[in-house]
């Protein structure tokens, strides 16, 4: 067929593109060996058992709905075709981890698509390539990327975890890529071997399934792969990350799961399979690798109640060897902004730290639109660069007059709300390398991705990224003033906020911010913080076992020496992992919280009056007293500010006097301190509906 | 009996009490800067207290606290100055380093623009680099041997050489081509399995059952001293 094709293109004198398509188009119907037409496509494979763990062996048939239809299978990856793979002729014994790709064919049909099947035995794959050699049909090297193969006996014979270590595998998903590891591992033209290499000319086809232990429906999907990240393509990490590409070319041109449950959206243009670099065991054998960092930070943005890029931990399997812990992840694109807030892709502009350069201007930034353009981001940049000290300025920017009422002839650039959460869960994991870099000395941006769509009145949006670098030293303090974004070249949402911050009016909003998430339960006082921890912690407790027998002797530390050596101990739950997590939940935790108030405060931006105590009762009809140690509670029961913009007292505003106030999650109660001419922080009672995002 | 089980109904009451009734308070994790202790947040108010009330109400204002930011600001101004200085001078030093030394450009700088250009640069290294062998080559056999790439070596250690002189003196020692070349990388390797081309019996890169076997059956020799390392 490729012979046929090349002698249809090679003298034609159109653009190889179309000719491909006109021949495929022409010749598709046709049996291209005899000229006759195709009497149609052989209906697809049917295996007699359904992709999962298994423990016992069984027999595995294939069949087609197609009378008389032939197949053939492969068991390393490869692509059957009528010519290519093992002939079935009946049941076979599947005895131990397979994964398998067949085909089904017959003269004058057009051969099935190619259908994959991953059966995974735990008592197999616990025991893959326990000296390090590579699994059959595996190479020996990838290309000049760091080699690492196996599970480390130190691991899965140890008494700690020789029996969980299974529960291990069992508490994930599993995802299992199938595939033809010259694709992955060709010194010239594989990925894995050439993972610092990006773009479409480095994305190859692959299987991919969803497995769950407990018997739930996965899924199998034909895809595009590639390497994903930045820092941690580099050759002596030997587990890269990974990014699935739903396209037409391959299959699906989504993948239609509820990956995320009912908390995200059911269909994916592309997903990532995230891994563990800086604090990682596979990169380095770093022993504060706990793998939740990034995922948590995520996490409580998502609690504050803000868009987040889900994510969920699972399993990886590569052609039925295991390949350790990874993260899934939503990707931050205009597919993303379409699906959680509406319109078409079309409709968003989404910029993040990256390269732009500008040959009219001759001038290079640390900002790319990944959709879209960068058009609004400049002017935004350009309009708080302005100053936005006035509330003509400021309200300007968010797309209203000076009194803060909406005016549709300006356009809303900037969601504070969520910048300023965005910036508060940044603080809080004393994050030093994103939205602008430690490294560098805080003159430029790093790991950050913003959204906007593009209809005048929904501003930029933010969302955590890549925080891997957080819960590290319980003082830290990110608060910078940083000069990063001085410039637009360095233009990031933490320069925002610190331009915002000269402005009074978005000065209240932050203490009000710091009142909700920081105060009562919200979702960054210690008890929050700790148990949403605790319970990531706990789902996977155990599957950092398996990732220890899979990557903790990667960097043969502490002690040195190879599998052979009896002085090497691989990193492993108990002796590294566990020591981590506890630090973070007993000491960073209960700590954190105060410590990044006082930061705040000793910037200037937290009200010196506190917000009002106050009492619930009842349980049916609930009702609210408030208090305050200094000066008049404010409140109103219509969700709007007892403070009026400007400073003054709102018209709806009532003094608190004596006596309780109805509330209920429809009609919550909003309340303030006032003392000496000054406000507190909002206090709010019983919730709004928020939309789901 | 009766004293006892009416303290016991009035201990009950009295914890009962406030859990039973409709009104339960509930606790501010932060509630009030005023709060005693070593919390963090009431030690920055105390510390901005003292340098930023103005009028010693104990309070601290709205223009107080435009103040703190104000200074918050000017501090971090300070910083970024100060890293600023810093890179200009490091820069300053390292161009100061990186120029060649006055005799290589009085030798080899023909357009006498003050810097190498493409053909003198090469030209200049080769010069340079023959000189320092052949007045190392204390033999005269045309070429360095070990002993004399090490006399090269340890004087590189004992002197501090210009960059340019040093860079001539490592390519001429071997240093410069083991840097960069192969040493580093099987270095980084170390501990890791070693690649397999030898047992590569197909030549297809890829381990096969056979390839496997006979690599395990070596190692078995190898650890009872049977055979070498190959």
């Amino acid at each position: 067929m490729s012979n046929n094709l090349e002698r249809v293109m090679n003298p034609c004198p159109v653009p190889w593109g179309k000719c491909l398509l006109i021949s495929v188009l022409f010749l598709l119907p046709y049996n291209t060996v005899i000229g006759e037409p195709l009497r149609g496509q052989v209906k697809g494979v049917k295996f007699s058992v359904e992709r999962g763990w298994y423990s016992e062996s069984f027999n595995l048939g294939l069949r087609s709905k197609t009378d008389g239809a032939q197949f053939r299978f492969t068991l390393d990856g490869t692509e059957p075709t009528p010519e290519h793979g093992i002939l079935y002729k009946t049941p076979f014994l599947i005895a131990s981890t397979t994964t398998l790709r067949a085909v089904a064919f017959k003269p004058q049909y057009k051969p099935s698509s190619v259908k994959t099947r991953t059966f995974l035995f735990v008592d197999d794959v616990i025991r893959q390539s326990p000296d390090g050699l590579p699994p059959e049909s595996f190479p020996y090297t990838w290309g000049n990327n760091k080699v690492d193969y196996g599970m480390d006996p130190a691991v899965v014979e140890d008494s700690r975890y020789s029996d969980e270590i299974v529960d291990g595998f069992y508490s994930l998903p599993t995802f299992s890529v199938v595939m033809n590891l010259d694709d992955l591992f060709d010194r010239e033209s594989g990925i894995y071997a050439n993972a610092e290499k990006d773009g479409r000319e480095w994305e190859r086809s692959c299987s991919m399934e969803l497995i769950h232990a407990n018997g739930e429906k996965g899924f199998q999907v034909d895809c595009g792969i590639r390497i994903r990240g930045g820092f941690s393509r580099k050759e002596g990490n030997p587990k890269h990350s990974f990014r699935l590409f739903f396209r037409g070319i391959y299959g699906a041109t989504k993948l239609d799961y509820p990956l995320f449950g009912n908390r995200g959206v059911k269909n994916f243009d592309h997903i990532d399979l995230r891994t563990f670099q800086n604090y990682s065991w596979n990169n380095g054998g770093n022993p504060e690798a706990i793998f939740l960092r990034d995922q948590f930070n995520r996490d409580l943005q998502s609690a504050m109640g803000q868009p987040t890029a889900r994510g969920e931990f699972c399993h990886l399997f590569i052609n039925g060897h295991y390949w350790g812990l990874y993260n899934t992840c939503e990707r931050i694109k205009a597919s993303y902004g379409a699906a959680y807030f509406g319109g078409k892709k079309e409709d968003y502009d989404t910029v993040k730290a990256g390269r732009t350069w500008l040959p009219e201007r001759k001038q290079s930034l640390g900002v790319m639109a990944n959709d879209g353009n960068l058009d609004a981001w400049e002017r935004l940049w350009k309009q708080a660069k302005a100053g936005l000290g006035s509330n003509a300025a400021y309200f300007k920017m968010l797309g209203r007059n000076p009194d803060g009422s909406v005016n549709l002839d300006y356009e809303c650039l900037l969601e504070v709300d969520n910048l300023i959460d965005y910036m508060l869960v940044t603080f809080y994991g004393g994050n030093y390398d994103g939205p602008i870099s430690a490294w560098g000395n805080n003159f430029g941006p790093n790991n950050w991705y913003g959204f906007r769509k593009r209809n005048g009145r929904d501003g930029f949006r933010f969302v955590v990224w890549d925080a891997e670098h957080t819960f590290k030293d319980v003082r830290e303090d990110r608060t910078g003033p940083f000069p990063a974004g001085d410039h637009y070249s360095g233009s990031n949402p933490q320069w925002l906020w610190q331009q915002c911050l000269e402005n009074e009016e978005f000065r209240v909003r932050v203490g009000d911010r710091i009142q909700k998430h920081f105060h009562n339960s919200g979702a960054l006082t210690s008890v929050s913080v700790r148990t949403r921890f605790l319970k990531r912690t706990a789902e996977i407790e155990s599957a950092v076992i398996c990732e220890s027998a899979r990557w903790g002797d990667s960097a043969y530390t502490p002690s040195g020496g190879g599998r052979g050596s009896h002085n090497r101990k691989p990193r492993n739950r108990e002796d590294d992992w566990r020591h981590e997590i506890d630090r973070i939940s007993d000491d960073y935790i209960p700590a954190r919280s105060g410590i990044v108030l006082a930061q705040l405060f000793g910037q200037g931006v937290i009200p010196d009056v506190p917000a009002p105590a106050y009492t619930i009762m009842g349980d049916q009809d609930q009702r609210v007293q408030f208090s305050a140690d200094l000066g008049s509670v404010y409140y109103t029961t219509d969700g709007s500010d007892p403070r009026a913009i400007g400073g003054k007292k709102a018209t709806t505003a009532v003094k608190m006097t004596a006596g309780t106030i109805p509330f209920d999650s429809e009609n919550p109660v909003k309340a303030r301190t006032r003392y000496r001419g000054e406000w507190s922080a909002l206090l709010q009672v019983g919730r709004a509906v928020s939309a789901r995002h | 009996m009766k004293t006892n089980l009416l303290t016991l109904l009035l201990f009950g009451f009295a914890i009962a009490g406030p859990l039973n009734s409709s009104a339960q308070r509930r606790p501010l994790l932060f509630a009030n800067p005023e709060s005693p202790g070593s919390h963090p947040l009431a030690d920055v108010r105390k510390q901005m207290l003292a340098r930023f009330d103005v009028d010693q109400n104990g309070f601290l204002d709205k223009s107080e606290r435009e103040a703190i930011r104000m200074d918050t600001q000017k501090q971090a101004v300070k910083r970024s100055d100060a890293v600023l200085k810093r890179r200009r001078e490091d820069k300053q030093k390292g161009e100061e380093k990186n120029r060649p030394p006055q005799r290589w450009l009085k030798l080899y700088d023909e357009n006498k623009n003050g810097r190498f250009d493409d053909g003198e640069w090469d030209k200049a290294r080769q010069a340079e680099v023959d000189r320092v062998a052949s007045k190392y080559d204390k033999d005269k056999s045309g070429a360095l041997d070990q002993g004399e790439k090490n006399i090269i070596i340890k004087n590189l250690k004992r002197n501090s050489y210009h960059g340019y002189d040093a860079y001539i003196r490592r390519i001429v020692s071997g240093l410069e081509g083991e840097n960069r070349g192969e040493r580093k990388r099987s270095e980084s390797r170390k501990g890791q399995r070693p690649p397999g081309k030898a047992f590569d019996t197909d030549g297809d890169g890829k381990a096969s059952k056979d390839e496997l076997k006979a690599i395990r059956d070596y190692e078995a020799k190898l650890s009872r001293g049977e055979a070498h390392e190959q």
